[in-house]
């Protein structure tokens, strides 16, 4: 079963008071031996008695907690406060019997109260702490009369002088310590609380942060889905206006006169370009949603020599060369597909903003983790203060659109996305009428 | 000698209109149907000799399913089938393989409805696609068009399967 944060925190203190009488009772058990060992003038079988007590009390408990943790689904903090309170009452208890068999009411080791004073303190509410402080003042008096009235025998070890003590000894010592017992109560409960209180404010804090976080994602979620759905149902239609359209602009209905020849030509031509542009949108979006990609070993060469062979002729129609400058082998991990279409689209956005006659590089270098690739052109560059948007949806050079270059500004976001899937990084170099250079690096290796 | 036979499975009637006006310039003779009952009625009366089949109509996968039982029927498994997706599809030199990966992606199929794309024996492609009752069905294609379709590539690619 699960718990809850705050359930389990109580089931862990209560494995932690578990332990501490574990401890306690190796402990008891040593100075048994020891005394036993040494010759202490001491009632092995009242010790014996208190240490067989503990075991079995301590046995008890933790199966009453574990227990409680498979039935007490609803209630189990109160459940575990109750247990706590019992085991903390029982062990004043059998403290007090072991005071007793180890010298009474005037032995030091009633400062092993406090102990207890302080773990109730810390494990439960001040109310109840306080409850335990009243109840080990009240065992303190009622062992003191019962030695002091010879009820029960005293049975001094040989360590202390009982020669004074008397009822002004007596109440002095059970004044000092009530006060003791109560101001170690609020002092600790005070600290105690306060932390329970911080943590508590951690808490909500960290809650609410997950919830916004949480939020925010499935918002982005729905609004990536929305596009992908809109840009799809546009995509339909669209794909039955250009066919319908070609139709006409390819004479197939027959000849048009050169008038209607044009009006069909703009709205063929704004037609493809509108495609293109909700193809590339629909691209960027599925890209977005779509994180788990197949990653595998791949050489770079081969996806370079292959992208120049489908999109050569794209250069050779601007007589643009291309230079290739590639190291052998460059190694590569990732998804081999995508990143092919990242390099296409580079290697095409060079042609474009790239005027006649001018030349392209590309470079393929192995590093120790990772390859670079490297893309210059000669082209008409990127205006300095807009370097760091052109990686933005929909974001275009100022001087592209000056120069009336068509492009739907989601192309080298689309590259963005996929070399950022693909654990590598892009970045470029451009000045303006000179040439841009756009380089990424993709890890050679898993 | 008669004309050749195309049937155009869609359910866009105006999608179908232009289309079926480009093959017809063409000289072939072209009917169609906008879902899998009627694409199947049409087979039987007209046995065409391709069929342009739409992936999503009434339901998502209809395409699939409809080329599903005609590769089943003996009487209609060697007729041509050219698979028509509004999915997207990557430019470069896209093998029917890396289509087929491409639409995995798609998040329209992602979760239950994966496909696969396998490389038989003889070199011939195909879809390997989970059902909506869950199994896995390995369907050949034997080709693919992405919408929207330009004119040209339509013809030629629909020329590779009918020899006049």
């Amino acid at each position: 079963m699960k718990l809850i944060i705050q359930d389990q925190r109580t089931v862990k203190r209560n494995y932690w008071l578990i332990k501490l009488r574990w401890i306690t009772i190796g402990g008891l058990a040593i100075a048994i031996v020891l005394s036993y060992i040494l010759k202490f003038d001491v009632l092995f079988f009242g010790l014996l008695l208190v240490l067989g007590s503990l075991v079995v009390h301590n046995l008890i408990f933790l199966l009453l907690l574990k227990r409680g943790i498979s039935s007490q689904k609803n209630n189990l903090i109160p459940y575990i406060h109750k247990i706590i309170f019992y085991q903390i009452v029982i062990d004043l208890f059998l403290l007090t019997i072991l005071i007793h068999f180890l010298g009474g009411f005037v032995t030091p080791l009633l400062l092993f109260y406090t102990f207890h004073i302080v773990l109730a303190s810390i494990l439960l509410s001040r109310k109840i702490s306080y409850l335990i402080a009243f109840i080990e003042v009240i065992l303190l008096v009622t062992l003191a009369i019962l030695e002091y009235y010879n009820i029960i025998p005293y049975h001094t070890i040989g360590l202390f002088d009982y020669s004074t003590l008397n009822i002004k000894f007596f109440l002095s010592i059970l004044l000092i310590f009530t006060i003791t017992s109560f101001a170690l109560v609020y002092l600790v409960s005070d600290i105690a609380l306060k932390l329970k209180k911080h943590e508590k404010l951690l808490y909500n804090t960290n809650k609410k942060l997950e919830r916004a976080n949480s939020e925010l994602e499935r918002k982005d979620c729905i609004k990536d889905e929305y596009v992908l759905r809109v840009t799809h149902d546009i995509k339909g239609h669209l794909a039955a206006i250009q066919t319908n359209l070609s139709v006409l602009h390819k004479n197939i209905a027959g000849p048009l006169d050169e008038k209607q020849k044009k009006f069909v030509s703009i709205a063929y031509n704004r037609t493809f370009k509108l495609t293109n542009f909700v193809t590339d949108l629909l691209r960027v979006t599925n890209m977005r949603l779509n994180n788990k990609t197949e990653k595998e070993n791949f050489i770079f060469n081969d996806i370079i020599d292959n992208v120049i062979e489908t999109i050569g002729q794209n250069a050779n129609d601007k007589n643009i060369e291309i230079i290739l400058s590639l190291n052998n082998n460059v190694k590569g991990y990732g998804n081999k597909f995508s990143i092919t279409e990242g390099i296409s689209n580079l290697i095409l956005n060079s042609i474009k903003y790239t005027p006649k006659d001018g030349i392209i590089t590309v470079y393929a270098k192995n590093m120790q983790q990772y390859a670079e690739i490297t893309i210059e052109d000669n082209g008409i560059g990127i205006p300095e203060n807009e370097i760091n948007n052109i990686f933005d949806d929909f974001y275009r050079g100022s001087n592209a659109k000056s120069k009336k270059i068509e492009g739907t500004g989601l192309g080298l976001s689309l590259v963005w996305q996929i070399i950022e899937q693909n654990n590598g990084k892009i970045w470029v170099e451009s000045k303006e009428n000179k040439g841009s250079k756009f380089i990424f690096s993709i890890p050679s290796s898993e | 000698m008669a004309k050749a036979k195309i049937l155009i499975v869609d359910d866009d009637l105006d999608l179908i209109e232009g289309t079926k006006a480009i093959l017809e310039s063409q000289d072939y003779e072209v009917f169609s149907a906008v879902n899998k009952i009627e694409g199947i009625d049409q087979i039987k009366s007209n046995r065409p000799d391709l069929i342009i089949l739409d992936v999503r109509m009434t339901t998502s996968q209809e395409g699939f399913e409809m080329n599903l039982e005609l590769r089943e029927n003996p009487d209609y498994k060697d007729i041509p089938v050219l698979m028509q997706t509004g999915i997207e599809v990557m430019a470069s030199n896209n093998t029917i393989a890396s289509m087929i990966r491409e639409m995995r992606k798609d998040s329209n199929f992602k979760d239950n409805k994966v496909l696969l794309c396998r490389n038989i024996t003889d070199g011939s492609t195909g879809v390997d696609y989970l059902s909506e009752e869950g199994g896995s069905i390995f369907l050949p294609v034997d080709g693919f068009l992405s919408k929207p379709v330009d004119s040209e590539f339509l013809i030629s690619e629909v020329s590779r399967f009918i020899n006049k």
